[in-house]
C-alpha cells in the first residue's frame, strides 16, 4: 500500500490490468488535476487500503480482480464507518444488467462500462474529476483539519 | 271324467233339486187333488141325503099316518133294494115308537147317527136321521145309512190315476233332466278337463265349439285364450332360451349381483377371465371378488346406481384370479390379478324396485399391458428427453458463459490496443509520416470494429441467458421510436418510414426492442442509398400465429442464401459496402427463438428484402 499524507484528495484504483491502469493514471494526469492516486492490484489489497481510518475521496472499482472481487471490495468498504459515503465509482468491462444491479444494490454510488473509445474514456474521467472529487473536496479539506 | 252320480257332481244335485221340486210339486197337486176329491165327495154325500130325505119323507109320511106300517115296510123294502142308491139301510120311526126297517140293519142295535155329513169321508157307511113331517106337523123321524163306497172308490181311483201319471212325469222329468244335465255337464266336464290340462301346463287341447251357443261362444274364447297364453309362454321361453343363449356365449362377461354383493349368476367367460368354476363363482361376493384396493370404488357404483338413479356406471377394478392349480381361494395370501372394466347397472323389476345389479365384465389385461408398456416407453422417452435437454441445456449454459467470458476477456486487450493507438496518434501523430500514421489509423479503425462485433456477442450471449420477461407491448410505438431514433443518428439520410399503428403482443420489451432495432436499422442501411427510400413495419394477415414483417425497398439479396443470414458472422454483402457487426440477425434468431416464434427472410435482389418473424401468444412448450 501506497499511503500518503497530504492534502491532495486521494483517489483509489482497484484495478489488476496494468493496461488500464496506465490508461487510467494518463487520462486522470491528462485532468491535470493534482490528485494522488493509489492503486490496489487485487480485492485484498482494496479492502486494506479503503478501509483505513482516512478512506479516500474516490473509489474507482473493477470487478474482476483476483482475490476479493469487486463485489467484495464494495461490501468491505459500506461496512466500514468512515467510508459509509466515500464515493465508489464501479468501472468494468462488464455491461451485465445483473453486474449492474448487484452493484447499486451492493451501495456504489456509480456504474460505468470501460469505454473502448480513449476519447470517450477521457470524457468519462472528466465527468467523475469535476464531479465526485469536487464535491467531495470540502469534507476531505475537513478531515484534513482535523487532522 | 266324473262319475254319473258323484253326489257332489254338479249333474247330480241338479237332478237331485229337480226331483224334489217335482215331488214337492206333485205332492201339492195330490194333496190339493184329494182336498178337491173331499169336497166333491162331500158335496155328492150331501146331494144323495138331500134327495133321500124327501123321498123317504114322501114315502114314510102318509103311512105313518095313516099307519099302515106294512105298506111302508114294502116300500122300504124296495128302495133299499135299489143297488144304485147305495142305501144301506132305513128305519122308520112313528111317534108312538113303533119302528120299520129295512136293509143290512138290527133293530135293537141302531148305529148311532153321524152328527154332519163330513163323516162321509172317513165311513163306508154314512148314519143319517131326521124327522118326518107332513104338513108341517112331526109324524116320526128316520134314519138311514147311505154307502160311500161308490165315493170311496171315486177317489181311490182318482188318485191311483194320479199316482201313476206323478210317477210317470218324475221319471219323465228325470229322464229330461238326466240329458240336459249331461248334455251341459258335459261340456262343462270338457271345460273342467281343459282347466286341468292348462294347469298341468299342456296347451295343446282345443275344447270343441260347434254351434252358435254360450257354451260353444265360452269353449272358442277358452280356445283363444289358451293359444294366447300358450304364444306368451312360447314367447317367453324363446326369449329365455336367447337370453341363456346370450347370457352363456356372450364375448365378455357377466355376472348378477344381489342387493348384498352375492354373486346370483355368472356366465362362462367370466369363469374363463378369472379362471375360476361357474359354481365356484356362485359363492363369492363382488367384494370377494374386488381387490381391496378397488372395493370402494364399486361400492361408489352401487350407490351412483341405487340413490343417484344413474343408468349405468363404469370403472376399471382389479378382480381376484385364482388357478384352480392352487387350492381354495388364496385371498389372504394376495393371488393374481385379473384387471377388468366392469359396467355396471342395476336391474329393476316391474314395481321399479331394485332387483339386482348386472356387471358387464371385459378383461383389459391386454389393454393395460400395453398402457404399461407405453407408459414405461413414454417414461422412457421423457427422462431421455430430460437427460438430453438437461445436457444441452448444460452445453448451451457452458457455452454462453465460455462466449461472455471469452468477449469479455477480449475486451480489456482490445480496449488496450485502441486507446494506445490513440493516444500515440495524439502525441506523436504529426511527428509521424503519413503512412505510419495511416498505419495507426488503421490499427485503431480495427481495434473499434472489433470491439463493437465483441460487444455484439455480449449481446447476443446476454440475449441467450437473461431471463424472459413477458409483459403487453406496443410493437408499433416501439417501432416509431427507433425510426425517429435512425434519423436523429443517420442525418442526411431521408427514408420514408411507413409503420401500421395498433400492432401489439406480449414479449419482453427490452428483448423485442433490440429485434425491431436490429431489423429496422438494417432496412434502414440497405436502403438509405436507394432514389426513395422506405421501409415498412406492418402484419402478415391471416397467419396462424400473429407474424410481423419489417420491409424495405433496399439492395435485397439472393432469396438462395436467405438461410446463412442469421448464422454469426454471416455477411451476404461486402463489409466495405454495408458496415456491421455480422451479429445482429442471429440476435434477432436468438430473441425470437426465446418467444417460442421463428423469423425468416424474402429477397430479390436489387428489389428489396422482407424480415418476418412470429411471436406466439403463448411461448411453445
Amino acid at each position: 500500500m501506497n499511503s500518503t499524507v497530504s492534502k491532495q484528495p486521494v483517489i483509489l484504483l482497484v484495478e489488476d490490468n496494468p493496461d488500464d491502469e496506465m490508461l487510467a493514471r494518463r487520462a486522470f494526469r491528462a485532468e491535470s488535476r493534482d490528485h494522488s492516486m493509489t492503486v490496489a492490484r487485487d480485492g485484498n489489497d482494496a479492502i486494506l487500503c479503503a478501509t483505513t481510518e482516512k478512506p479516500p475521496a474516490l473509489v474507482l472499482l473493477d470487478l474482476n480482480l483476483p482475490g476479493a472481487d469487486g463485489f467484495a471490495v464494495l461490501e468491505a468498504i459500506r461496512r466500514h464507518p468512515p467510508a459509509a459515503t466515500t464515493p465508489v465509482v464501479v468501472l468494468t468491462s462488464s455491461a451485465d444488467a445483473k453486474d449492474i444491479t448487484r452493484a447499486y444494490e451492493l451501495g456504489a454510488n456509480s456504474y460505468i462500462t470501460k469505454p473502448i473509445d480513449y476519447e470517450e474514456f477521457m470524457q468519462v474521467v472528466h465527468r467523475l474529476s469535476e464531479y465526485w472529487l469536487d464535491l467531495n473536496r470540502d469534507g476531505e479539506e475537513c478531515a484534513d483539519g482535523a487532522q | 271324467m266324473t262319475l254319473p252320480f258323484n253326489h257332489r257332481s254338479l249333474r247330480f244335485r241338479l237332478l237331485l233339486a229337480s226331483t224334489l221340486v217335482e215331488v214337492v210339486m206333485l205332492a201339492l197337486l195330490l194333496a190339493n187333488t184329494v182336498r178337491l176329491i173331499n169336497e166333491a165327495m162331500l158335496t155328492s154325500a150331501d146331494n144323495a141325503v138331500e134327495q133321500m130325505v124327501p123321498t123317504l119323507n114322501v114315502i114314510a109320511a102318509t103311512n105313518l099316518v095313516t099307519g099302515d106300517l106294512a105298506t111302508l115296510q114294502d116300500n122300504l123294502n124296495a128302495i133299499v133294494g135299489k143297488r144304485d142308491q147305495g142305501l144301506s139301510y132305513v128305519v122308520i120311526d112313528d111317534l108312538d115308537g113303533e119302528r120299520v126297517l129295512a136293509g143290512n140293519v138290527k133293530a135293537d142295535a141302531l148305529p148311532k147317527p153321524h152328527p154332519d155329513l163330513s163323516a162321509a169321508l172317513s165311513v163306508s157307511i154314512l148314519h143319517v136321521a131326521r124327522p118326518i113331517t107332513l104338513g108341517g106337523q112331526l109324524v116320526g123321524t128316520m134314519q138311514f145309512g147311505l154307502s160311500t163306497a161308490v165315493i170311496a172308490r171315486a177317489k181311490a181311483d182318482l188318485l191311483r190315476q194320479g199316482a201313476i201319471i206323478a210317477a210317470i212325469e218324475i221319471v219323465l222329468t228325470f229322464a229330461l233332466l238326466s240329458v240336459v244335465g249331461y248334455w251341459l255337464t258335459s261340456h262343462l266336464e270338457a271345460f273342467v278337463e281343459g282347466s286341468q290340462a292348462v294347469a298341468q301346463g299342456r296347451f295343446d287341447l282345443v275344447l270343441p265349439s260347434k254351434g252358435e251357443d254360450e257354451v260353444a261362444q265360452l269353449a272358442t274364447n277358452f280356445n283363444a285364450m289358451t293359444a294366447a297364453v300358450r304364444s306368451r309362454i312360447d314367447a317367453l321361453a324363446r326369449s329365455e332360451a336367447e337370453f341363456r343363449t346370450l347370457f352363456e356365449q356372450a364375448a365378455v362377461g357377466i355376472v348378477h349381483f344381489a342387493l348384498d354383493h352375492q354373486v346370483i349368476r355368472a356366465n362362462t367367460k367370466l369363469a374363463e377371465i378369472l379362471d375360476l368354476t361357474r359354481e365356484e363363482l356362485r359363492t363369492l361376493s363382488w367384494e370377494t371378488l374386488s381387490s381391496p384396493e378397488d372395493w370402494p370404488a364399486a361400492q361408489e357404483a352401487c350407490a351412483a346406481l341405487l340413490t343417484a338413479g344413474k343408468a349405468s356406471v363404469e370403472f376399471e377394478a382389479r378382480w381376484r384370479k385364482e388357478s384352480r392349480t392352487v387350492t381354495g381361494y388364496a385371498r389372504d395370501k394376495g393371488g393374481a390379478f385379473a384387471w377388468v372394466r366392469v359396467t355396471a347397472s342395476l336391474h329393476r323389476d316391474a314395481n321399479g324396485s331394485p332387483s339386482y345389479y348386472i356387471a358387464v365384465v371385459q378383461d383389459i389385461a391386454a389393454e393395460k399391458a400395453a398402457q404399461a408398456e407405453v407408459a414405461h416407453y413414454r417414461q422412457h422417452l421423457e427422462d431421455l428427453v430430460d437427460a438430453r435437454t438437461h445436457d444441452l441445456e448444460a452445453a448451451n449454459r457452458e457455452l454462453e458463459a465460455f462466449s461472455y467470458s471469452v468477449s469479455h476477456d477480449l475486451r480489456a486487450p482490445v480496449r488496450t490496443i485502441g486507446s494506445f493507438s490513440a493516444i500515440l496518434k495524439k502525441d506523436v501523430g504529426k511527428k509521424l509520416d503519413e503512412e505510419s500514421q495511416d498505419f495507426l489509423d488503421r490499427i485503431n479503425r480495427s481495434a473499434t470494429r472489433m470491439a463493437q462485433m465483441i460487444d455484439a456477442l455480449l449481446e447476443l450471449s446476454r440475449v441467450g441467458r437473461a431471463e424472459l420477461r413477458r409483459e403487453p407491448c406496443d410493437l408499433s410505438v416501439i417501432a416509431l421510436e427507433m425510426c425517429d431514433e435512425l434519423k436523429q443518428v443517420r442525418k442526411g439520410q431521408e427514408v420514408e418510414c411507413v409503420i401500421e399503428p395498433g400492432l401489439k403482443t406480449v414479449a419482453d420489451p427490452r428483448l423485442i426492442a433490440l429485434v425491431l432495432q436490429n431489423l429496422l436499422g438494417n432496412a434502414w442501411k440497405f436502403s438509405s442509398r436507394q432514389p426513395k427510400p422506405k421501409i415498412e413495419f406492418t402484419h402478415l394477415p391471416k397467419a396462424v400465429k400473429p407474424t410481423f414483417l419489417v420491409r424495405d425497398n433496399g439492395v435485397g439479396f439472393d432469396g438462395t442464401h436467405s438461410g446463412r443470414l442469421f448464422a454469426p458472422f454471416q455477411r451476404l454483402h461486402a463489409e466495405s459496402a454495408f458496415e456491421g457487426t455480422g451479429i445482429g440477425l442471429a440476435t434477432v434468431q436468438r430473441i425470437i427463438q426465446r418467444h417460442g416464434g421463428r423469423v425468416w427472410a424474402e429477397g430479390v435482389p436489387g428489389k428489396g428484402a422482407t424480415f418476418y418473424f412470429e411471436i406466439p401468444a403463448e411461448k411453445a412448450p
